[in-house]
């Protein structure tokens, strides 16, 4: 894996904030898997990121829904894998249509499905330090580009 | 012998009535795979137009797959809602045979290709003239078929809404190949479906069923296995 970046934040705005950097950051990527355990900032991460790409709707936690479509100039699909058991289990989603379409994919408990994920995504670690303190890596693997 | 038939399993959703042994009309409209909000209005104005209501219909038909995972879906339900409300038959059809039906005869073998994922395509070979299928439905990566096709006889046609993408993957048979530029769409499944029904191939609401043509997970862990067995 190559490391592209890192950061350390202190709240979930700045978290927030880095998620809206990331929006812009690496343009052509479409699949971005978040791993990060329970209250690690996944989800204030993607609020950031679908303010940066100019998302209209409301960014919620998919955990009983599975998958959020957030509607705008570009696209979100925010996923959340956490109950997602086999790559079975994956396909009835319509795990491969959404990486077919236009728009980004944002994967909460990305650690799931690792194997489904295509070469060309961005992996962004979250590493809850203490209770305000996360540290952040992205990375990706070594000769992939982000364009899927 | 009236037929409705539907195709979602693509890009673009189509609806097609056929009566005895002819297409009557067709609709289609490219939706960007929004195939749930387009597809009825796009029925019921065909249905307008011909001054028929689903009650006349004889026989319902489906483009079951393989293709987009929502698309099919959508098509099938679709199908199976129409079918049980009326008690009418279905007609299950292949994507893959539709496309060839799309295409007009020809001499040689006919190539379907569907998109599957990443650099694999849904494909089946086909008899140019006839369009006897060769192959069953498969999945398999751009090079590979490649290779499949070449065992046959030629021309080697190409239909189907994956060709263009299977030909950017594979560029040596840009030359030696003939693409026919047509698809699957619902007035070729409507096709397909009358010749079921000579058959006695048509099926109830229930038995209907999506075909994704993908191995389950029990299946790809063994292949993996005995791929790893034989490789060891």
């Amino acid at each position: 894996m190559t490391e592209l970046e890192q950061v350390d934040t202190y709240s979930p705005e700045q978290t927030e904030a880095f998620g809206e950097h990331l929006a812009g950051a690496y343009p052509g990527c479409r699949v971005l898997a978040l791993l990060g355990g329970l209250g690690a900032g996944k989800t204030a991460l993607v609020r950031g990121l679908a303010r940066g790409l100019g998302c209209r709707d409301a960014v919620a936690s998919p955990t009983y829904a599975i998958v959020n479509e957030y509607r705008g100039e570009h696209p979100l699909y925010h996923f959340d894998m956490y109950r997602i058991t086999d790559s079975d289990a994956l396909y009835d989603i319509g795990w491969e249509d959404y990486l077919a379409r236009e728009g980004m994919c944002a994967v909460e408990w990305s650690e799931n499905i690792l194997d489904a994920l295509p070469p060309g995504t961005l992996y962004v670690k979250l590493d809850k330090r203490s209770e305000t303190h996360r540290h952040i890596t992205v990375y990706r693997e070594e000769g992939t580009t982000c364009a899927y | 012998m009236r037929i409705l038939a539907l195709d979602t399993t693509g890009r673009i959703a189509s609806a097609a009535l056929w009566q005895e042994d002819r297409l009557v009309d067709y609709g289609e409209k490219d939706s960007q795979m929004n195939h749930s909000r387009t597809l009825l209005p796009v029925v019921q104005q065909l249905l307008e137009k011909q001054g028929l209501s689903l009650d006349q219909m004889d026989v319902f038909a489906a483009t079951i797959g393989p293709g987009s995972f929502t698309g099919v879906r959508i098509g099938v339900a679709a199908v199976k809602g129409y079918a049980w409300v009326t008690e009418k038959p279905c007609a299950p059809v292949s994507t893959l045979e539709s496309a060839a039906f799309a295409a007009p005869e020809g001499e040689g073998t006919l190539c379907a290709l569907v998109k599957a994922r990443q650099d694999e395509f849904f494909f089946a070979l086909f008899q140019g003239s006839g369009r006897e299928r060769l192959t069953e439905d498969q999945v398999g990566k751009a090079g590979a078929i490649w290779q499949q096709l070449q065992a046959w006889p030629k021309p080697w046609r190409l239909t189907g809404d994956g060709a263009e993408e299977w030909l950017a993957l594979v560029p040596e048979a840009l030359g030696q190949t003939e693409q026919t530029h047509c698809r699957q769409n619902a007035a070729a499944t409507a096709q397909c479906a009358a010749r079921q029904a000579q058959e006695g191939k048509l099926v109830d609401c229930h038995t209907l069923k999506p075909a994704y043509l993908r191995p389950s997970q029990a299946e790809r862990m063994r292949a993996q296995r005995e791929g790893q067995a034989q490789e060891g």
